[in-house]
């Protein structure tokens, strides 16, 4: 029998295996490994936003495309899906503690927690050009009047659905199935490489 | 192309959803105790109006919430959007044309 | 390198950056800032093209995307285009460029011979003589495409790269001549978001082609041009696109726009720069300034080289300093003409004015008499002769009636005539949004008169028949800040107006034909060679619709649709039929309103990019490992993994084999998955699949089918407990987004007060499953979970480690073997397989693809969806009568067992074949015959849905060995009944197979091994 003591952090992949990857003023890369978990519940029952905050340490967004943060040793970040679902991003690991900290806080309540780390890829966009790259396939309107930094919006890249995060002016990220990433990450680079006059 | 008021997300390009054909359709409640024809009714015969529809419509690469929409088939404006569950607003059919 | 017709001085072009270019072979010189056809002019080419039907000569006519006539092959090999417009194309260094539709040349074209037999060839003449013998058409149609036809499209890939991209703005203002620069300014000004879209190479429109005599605001117009767009340069929010022409005009402001990004530069001169932009603009309000184009006058022979629009001659002399003739006859219906000829003298043409008004005044009229420029009255011209150029024309006086020629015929010799019947406000893109059109008799022309309210766009200039330039800057700021308002911007009321030189202008004559002696060739479609007489035969032969006329003489067809051409044939038809213009109707503008290439459309999705390709953790194994691929809708899956020289035949056997002898292994990463929770799932599953939940037991497994709700099987999986209001679902490869999409539409539409929850897992876990007599041992060493069959039996799961990382392992069974679907987090994917492979070294471990997973699964008579049903399957079709609940009072698509088609005897019903030639593999949907002779009209009894060699089966002639025994699985009426019989299956080639009906179950019938 081998070894089979849980080590959770080698023998990992990851789709694009931590590629970094500057073209012009644009400079993409892969945020490897960052722990996510999909929340279910109702928006309306103030008894699960308030587990919900405790277990986070934020409480959950409850305006449509907006994200909610915690900063720090703790950190993570919180998008709105949907009027009853969320999306949390944490550091790489934690996503383990903090699924058993929800399924305790929701003990009793109508929830879903769902670990969807390896579900998805999170791509990081950053540069002063990124909005004009992101137009090559993204149809929302990302000017910073109707898309700020903050919020977030799912929509979809070529043929890729996407989740993005508008993080700061020049810094987004775009959040991907992890088979899709491939696809989104050489239709990114091709497409800002036609930027690069 | 059509831009489309998702009761969450706001107005999105059409290329976001999908057209889930006519709305306010109940599944029967009891489907062994209703004819051929009812049942018949229900999963194959649809209203297709020349003007106003109730449809339902779902944000396929956005919220993936299931809504409903009022539009006008021959002008194809919408005149409405709705959640699912709710009341159909009352609309009147504008006129086609403005100046 | 003459330039002979170029002026010593003027126009916008760049005599210090000379340029030479090729056209039909010879080297010619021309300037940065000229178009080919103006450089073409300025040497002094005349005939650039022949025509589309019957190889007339033709020049350059226009000077803008309404050309109909220098249509050319612009450079050769991969980068050639063809159909392009001398006049649109901006002139670079090294240009090379050939006339189409001609041979050997454009000088002697052998085809003109048509042009002599013209009056033979009219309208419908094609659909006429070439109908019979009907099988001899397509031989036919080869003759006339070469003789007739346009460019020739490239035979090589497009070399170049093109970008299609999404943006946004409150006001898009369609055109940049001065309503256009208008609108944009008042618009910018108020803070909004401001798209202003020009074709040309830089904003202005036609005030590019005036004189500094005109005024705006007080200073030379070409002036207040360049402060203009310095203003709105300016402005943070105010993007200018030149280059780029609105192509569509969609519902909601959604409009296309075509950026000739650097086709000016030439070809491979761009960098990475992709050659032309395909946008996608969503606007809030939209401002169409899109101006009007000249009408031609249609007289005889109108269409020689050397006959040109006189607006167009006007921007040949003043914006691209030549003159296109010197001894010029202007043939017009009224004032605006003049000026051509005002600036033609001034810079020493001789001019005589043709004017079909009688007594025209008015100052222009003045100042060009003024010049000394002879004006002939009342008259027309009847006649013109040069074949190769305009050398003479004859002008004689019109009556009032419009009609009757009067007087004396007068010839005058001239190289150049510049005509103009009026003007065409271009309504295209307004049309195109679902504006209706309204007939102005006063100004004798289309304008727009209301829109459909989801596209709010205002027509400002003279595409909404505003003429004079004053109105023009007027409409503009008066439309720019309403559109802000109406998008959230400003007050509305527009800013100070802009004063500019007047120009008024007396009324035209309307003149739609002018007649003629004999039958001389009136062109009013210059493109597709349709002449007044195609008309008036097209009504003798009973097409009153504009819309049949239309296809019926190829009137406002072709790549120009109808641009010069479309208001003079209704009008021609109007005079035919004995209507009103407005009667006869206009045809419907469509998108695009100039052509766009494939390339543009298409943008970034090509080769790599144009479909997604997903793959699982383990596919650099499988690539390193030599596996064939197959697509399986999005996903790239190995189909079977050849050792040395083996081919899929010889693979396939040998992973069979090994499959059922030692233990298998395949890539099953790709099923769906689906985490279901919820304290109603368990109630939710038991409408969603056939069987019963309730009392599934946590730990347990179980097949379900869905069916639709018209009792159809539409997809199938394994659904396992993990915990009381927790389950596990997988569906098939192909059907995962649908039935997520499927189990959320019940939830959210039907049944909203269910407490249930559905998250796509399918990512989340790479799966290897594992199956044969040694999957068992294999596993035993790689994992805590105790694998006893008490403690783990059949259709359970366990949670554990494997190798060192969490896992979720299923036992359960796709090919009949005992086996186990190890789940691990996607990240530890590759490792879990890698060391799957590694430790099963020592138990003979066989890979596998989805080749030798359909025959294991085929041999066991488990269906695929998809494959085996078709949307036509019941469950009891499929002969899964036991999967069906005869207890659950309701379940999606019960209720539709009882209706009267789906009850009834006889249906097709799955089975077994086995083919008399246990060698032979049938193919895939061939058709079952109940005759060994077949001949049509034949009823066909079903089909082959799956058929594979297998190494395993053993067939009732008790062949089976190394080299295989053919099965298949089919569709056939009323198959249950046939078990046993002799049926014949009908091939493509024309051979009859034998087969004998059996049991879809081919090995271990039992299931022994499974439980194993």
């Amino acid at each position: 029998m081998v070894d089979t003591k849980v080590d959770f952090k080698t023998h990992r992949t990851s789709p694009l295996d931590g590629a970094v990857w500057p073209v012009g003023p644009i400079t993409l890369s892969e945020k490897k490994f960052l722990g996510k978990i999909n929340i279910r519940g109702n928006a309306d029952d103030a008894a699960f936003l308030a587990a919900a905050k405790k277990a986070l340490g934020v409480a959950l967004p409850l305006a449509a495309n907006t994200v909610s943060m915690r900063k720090g040793k703790k950190a993570v970040t919180v998008f709105w899906l949907g009027p009853d679902e969320w999306l949390v991003h944490s550091a790489d690991g934690s996503q383990i503690s903090l699924l058993k900290a929800l399924q305790t806080a929701f003990k009793g309540l109508h929830t879903a927690v769902t670990d969807v780390s390896d579900y998805f890829v999170v791509i990081e966009l950053h540069g002063s050009t990124v909005h004009d790259l992101l137009a090559r396939g993204c149809p929302l309107d990302l000017h910073p009047r109707t898309f700020k930094p903050g919020d977030c919006a799912q929509s979809y890249f070529a043929k890729a659905s996407i989740l993005l995060h508008r993080v700061d002016d020049d810094h987004y990220t775009i959040q991907v199935r992890w088979t899709f990433a491939q696809y989104l990450w050489d239709y990114l680079v091709q497409s800002a490489d036609m930027m690069a006059a | 192309m059509l831009l489309i008021q998702c009761p969450f997300c706001g107005e999105r390009d059409l290329t976001e959803f999908s057209h889930g054909g006519e709305a306010h359709i109940t599944r029967p409640a009891n489907p062994d105790k209703i004819s051929d024809e009812e049942w018949g009714d229900y999963i194959f015969f649809r209203t297709n109006p020349k003007g106003i529809q109730y449809e339902r419509w779902i944000h396929s690469h956005g919220c993936r919430r299931w809504f409903n929409a009022v539009r006008d088939t021959v002008s194809d404006e919408f005149l409405g959007f709705y959640k699912s569950g709710e009341q159909p607003p009352k609309i009147k059919r504008r006129k086609v044309l403005r100046k | 390198m003459s330039q002979s017709r170029r002026l010593v001085k003027g126009g916008r072009i760049d005599r210090d950056k000379p340029l030479s270019f090729v056209f039909n072979g010879k080297t010619y010189q021309g300037y940065e800032g000229d178009t080919l056809a103006s450089a073409l002019i300025a040497n002094d080419v005349r005939v650039v093209a022949r025509s589309f039907k019957y190889h007339r000569p033709r020049g350059v006519f226009s000077a803008g995307s309404d050309e109909p006539n220098a249509i050319v092959q612009l450079e050769e090999g991969a980068a050639t285009q063809p159909d392009t417009l001398a006049t649109c194309i901006e002139l670079y260094d090294n240009l090379s460029a050939t006339s189409q539709n001609c041979w050997p040349s454009v000088e002697f074209d052998i085809n003109e011979i048509n042009s002599v037999f013209m009056r033979l060839m009219p309208a419908g003449f094609y659909y006429k003589t070439f109908m019979w013998p009907a099988k001899l058409w397509m031989w036919y149609e080869g003759i006339i495409r070469k003789a007739a036809g346009m460019g020739l499209a490239p035979k090589h890939p497009d070399p170049d790269r093109y970008e299609a991209i999404h943006t946004h703005c409150d006001v898009l203002v369609v055109g940049g001549g001065p309503a256009g620069l208008a609108a944009a300014l008042a618009a910018g000004r108020t803070g909004a978001r401001v798209i202003l879209a020009d074709a040309q190479c830089e904003p202005g429109g036609d005030l590019l082609a005036e004189t500094d005599e005109l005024e705006i605001a007080g200073e030379a117009a070409s002036n207040w041009v360049s402060k203009t767009l310095a203003e709105l340069r300016d402005m943070p929010e105010v993007r200018i696109l030149e280059r780029t022409t609105i192509t569509g005009y969609y519902d909601y402001n959604w409009l296309t726009a075509l950026q000739k990004v650097t086709d000016h530069m030439g070809p491979d001169k761009g960098g990475n720069l992709p050659r032309q932009r395909f946008i996608k603009i969503r606007a809030r309000q939209v401002v169409l300034a899109t101006g009007a184009i000249e009408r031609p006058l249609v007289f005889a022979e109108n269409d020689r080289p050397g006959v040109m629009m006189a607006s167009a001659v006007r921007t040949y002399i003043n914006r691209y300093g030549v003159l296109p003739g010197r001894s010029m006859v202007v043939f017009t219906n009224n004032d605006t003409a003049y000026q051509t000829a005002i600036d033609a003298v001034r810079l020493g043409a001789q001019v005589t004015v043709v004017d079909a008004r009688p007594a025209p005044q008015g100052d222009v009229v003045t100042r060009a008499e003024a010049l000394g420029i002879q004006i002939m009255d009342r008259s027309v011209i009847t006649n013109l002769h040069g074949r190769m150029g305009v050398k003479c024309v004859t002008v004689q006086h019109l009556g009032e009636d419009g009609t009757t020629l009067l007087g004396k015929p007068i010839p005058f010799s001239c190289d150049l005539v510049a005509m103009s019947g009026g003007w065409n406000p271009t309504v295209h893109l307004f049309s195109q949004s679902g504006g209706k059109l309204r007939w102005d008799d006063d100004k004798t022309m289309f304008v727009p008169l209301a829109g459909p309210a989801i596209n709010p766009s205002r027509s400002v200039g003279c595409c909404n028949g505003t003429m004079d330039l004053p109105g023009c800057l007027a409409e503009g700021l008066a439309a720019g800040s309403k559109a802000a308002k109406d998008a959230g911007f400003g007050t509305g009321r527009a800013p100070k107006a802009i004063k500019a030189t007047a120009r008024p202008e007396a009324p035209l004559r309307p003149l739609w034909e002018v007649s003629c002696h004999g039958h001389k060739s009136r062109f009013h479609d210059f493109q597709n060679d349709s002449k007044v007489s195609d008309l008036e035969l097209a009504s003798l032969e009973g097409m009153v619709s504009v819309e049949h006329t239309k296809r019926y003489t190829a009137t406002g067809m072709g790549t120009d649709q109808g641009k010069t051409s479309n208001v003079n044939a209704l009008a021609i038809m109007a005079r035919i039929q004995g209507r009103e213009i407005p009667a006869v109707g206009t045809t419907t503008f469509r998108p695009p309103y100039t052509p766009v290439s494939f390339g543009a459309i298409t943008g970034q999705d090509r080769r790599e990019l144009f479909e997604q390709v997903r793959t699982t953790a383990m596919q650099p194994w499988h690539v390193a490992n030599g596996a064939v691929f197959e697509d399986v809708g999005d996903w790239k899956r190995p189909r079977y993994f050849p050792q040395g020289s083996e081919d899929m035949h010889a693979a396939v056997l040998r992973e069979c084999k090994a499959t059922r002898d030692s233990v298998g292994i395949v890539d099953a990463s790709t099923l769906g998955k689906i985490d279901i929770q919820g304290p109603d799932a368990a109630k939710f599953l038991e409408m969603i699949y056939t069987n019963a939940w309730a009392k599934l037991g946590v730990g347990r497994c179980r097949y379900g089918v869905m069916l639709s709700e018209h009792g159809m099987i539409f997809d199938d999986g394994v659904t396992t407990r993990l915990s009381d209001n927790h389950y596990h679902m997988t569906t098939t490869t192909g059907g995962a987004a649908r039935v997520m999409g499927w189990l959320e539409e019940w939830l959210q539409t039907e049944w909203p007060e269910m407490e249930v929850y559905c998250t796509s897992v399918t990512e989340q876990w790479s799966v290897a499953s594992i199956s044969g007599p040694k999957a068992r041992d294999l596993l035993a060493g790689l994992t805590d979970i105790d694998l006893d069959p008490e403690a783990f039996p059949f259709m359970a799961v366990r949670e554990g480690s494997f190798a060192g990382v969490p896992a979720r392992i299923f036992r359960i069974s796709f090919t009949g073997e005992v086996a186990y679907e190890i789940n691990v987090p996607t990240c530890y994917g590759l490792h879990m397989w890698e060391t799957l492979m590694e430790h099963g070294k020592a138990h003979d471990i066989c890979v596998y693809g989805t080749e030798t997973l359909h025959v294991l699964r085929a041999e066991k008579g488990f269906i695929i969806v998809g494959q085996d049903t078709d949307g036509t399957c019941t469950p009891m079709d499929v002969g899964m009568d036991w999967i069906v609940s005869k207890k659950k009072a309701d379940f999606i698509g019960k209720r539709s067992f009882t209706r009267s088609d789906t009850a009834r005897e006889g249906r097709k019903q799955l089975v077994g074949l086995f083919t008399d030639d246990p060698s032979f593999v049938l193919p895939e949907g061939a058709h079952i015959v109940d005759t060994a002779t077949p001949k049509p009209p034949l009823r066909a009894l079903g089909h082959v849905t799956s058929s594979y060699m297998s190494p395993n089966v053993t067939g009732p002639d008790g062949v089976n060995g190394d080299k295989g025994r053919s099965i298949a699985m089919a569709l056939l009426q009323d198959g249950r009944n046939r078990m046993g019989d002799t049926l014949y299956v009908a091939l493509m080639d024309g051979r009859v197979k034998t087969v004998t009906v059996t049991d879809p179950v081919f090995f271990d019938k039992e299931g022994e091994r499974t439980h194993g």
